[in-house]
């Protein structure tokens, strides 16, 4: 409401607020994707869990290379129709495999969309995808050029 | 006497250690007893004759009380979390039988004896939690006690008492962490290093 009182000025006055809200929520996405790609893998974390075996290492990411194109297939699939009980699902299991491997921002994203999913909260689903894609996108290539260099 | 300790090991390692007369190849990180098995063993070698084989983890494992190992029954349903999870344990010298869901897991205790099952808690067909339920209501004619773990990447405030509530006889949270499964593990071959002694005393007393 304006000092003067005007009804006509009030839902301005909310339109402009929700706008400053989403202009800065974009702003604060647009400055993540800018920043630069860190290591997805925390290697450090998955040497001390695995007793530096790098054997075991190779053999985790080659399973992994297998089974999660199929089951991010599966959350985009949950997302896009709002079954957020099957995005409880897949993401808990997301959650796990990249937990193991000590893909931790990754993991945490796979939590969020699973806390999401439980909490049926469809209108975060598309950000919190937005934001676990942004996490996984260079981890395969990643997991490509460690099998590489692992080669004897 | 050189005992080489290694971050990296690789293929072909043991050989060129023989090659090179190394007496003991330990990857790191060494555990505390793993380092003491070592070093007495290559202490003892000194007076042997002949040729000494290398000491490894592996060669450290099979020379241990049997004991001192468990067999598991890992109940998980996803490939990658299976195989972690397996060979951390098998690295420790113990025996794992993989299932893939609950189900699998009651059909495994049918047919097996197990000191330990590490139980996933969400799994296709059935639950851990279901699986659990029907673990302790057989008991409840049989008599015996099935040791069960739940292994989790919950990590939700509660989940330890859910866990509890259900039947099982502790928490252990994934991703696992060595320390972790080392302390759950120590309890439960303590337990069965317990029992082989008392059963070898009844015996005796035969």
């Amino acid at each position: 409401v304006n000092k003067k009182g005007d009804p006509v000025d009030a839902e301005n006055s909310t339109d402009r607020s929700v706008q400053h809200e989403v202009a800065l929520l974009e702003e604060s996405m647009l400055k993540q994707m800018d920043r630069p790609l860190e290591p997805a893998v925390n290697f450090p974390d998955l040497l001390t869990r695995v007793g530096n075996d790098r054997e075991l290492i190779c053999e985790l990411f080659e399973m992994f290379k297998e089974e999660f194109p199929g089951r991010q297939q599966s959350l985009q699939e949950s997302v896009r129709c709002a079954q957020m009980k099957d995005v409880e699902k897949v993401s808990h299991t997301l959650k796990g495999m990249l937990s193991s491997l000590s893909v931790t921002r990754a993991a945490a994203a796979a939590a969020r969309l699973e806390q999401i999913g439980r909490d049926q909260e469809i209108s975060r689903l598309g950000d919190a995808l937005t934001n676990f894609e942004y996490e996984v996108a260079n981890l395969l290539s990643e997991l490509d050029a460690y099998l590489a260099g692992a080669q004897p | 006497m050189i005992m080489l300790l290694t971050s990296a090991g690789s293929r072909g390692d043991a050989v060129r250690c023989e090659e090179l007369g190394v007496s003991a190849y330990l990857m790191k990180p060494v555990r505390q007893t793993e380092l003491r098995e070592a070093i007495a063993r290559v202490l003892g070698a000194q007076h042997q004759e002949g040729a000494i084989p290398l000491i490894t983890r592996y060669a450290l494992a099979d020379a241990r009380d049997p004991a001192a190992y468990l067999r598991v029954l890992l109940v998980e349903d996803n490939a990658v979390n299976q195989r972690l999870a397996a060979r951390l344990l098998e690295k420790r010298g113990h025996q794992v039988t993989v299932a893939a869901n609950g189900r699998e897991a009651l059909d495994s205790l049918e047919k097996g004896v197990y000191d330990l099952v590490l139980m996933d808690l969400q799994m296709p067909v059935m639950d851990g939690f279901e699986a659990t339920a029907a673990i302790r209501e057989k008991e409840k004619h049989k008599g015996a006690h099935q040791a069960v773990i739940a292994l989790t990447a919950h990590a939700m405030k509660g989940d330890r008492e859910r866990c509890l509530a259900a039947g099982m006889d502790g928490y252990l949270s994934k991703p696992i962490h060595p320390e972790e499964l080392d302390d759950l593990l120590q309890v439960y071959v303590a337990r069965r290093t317990e029992l082989a002694m008392s059963s070898e005393t009844t015996e005796r007393v035969k």
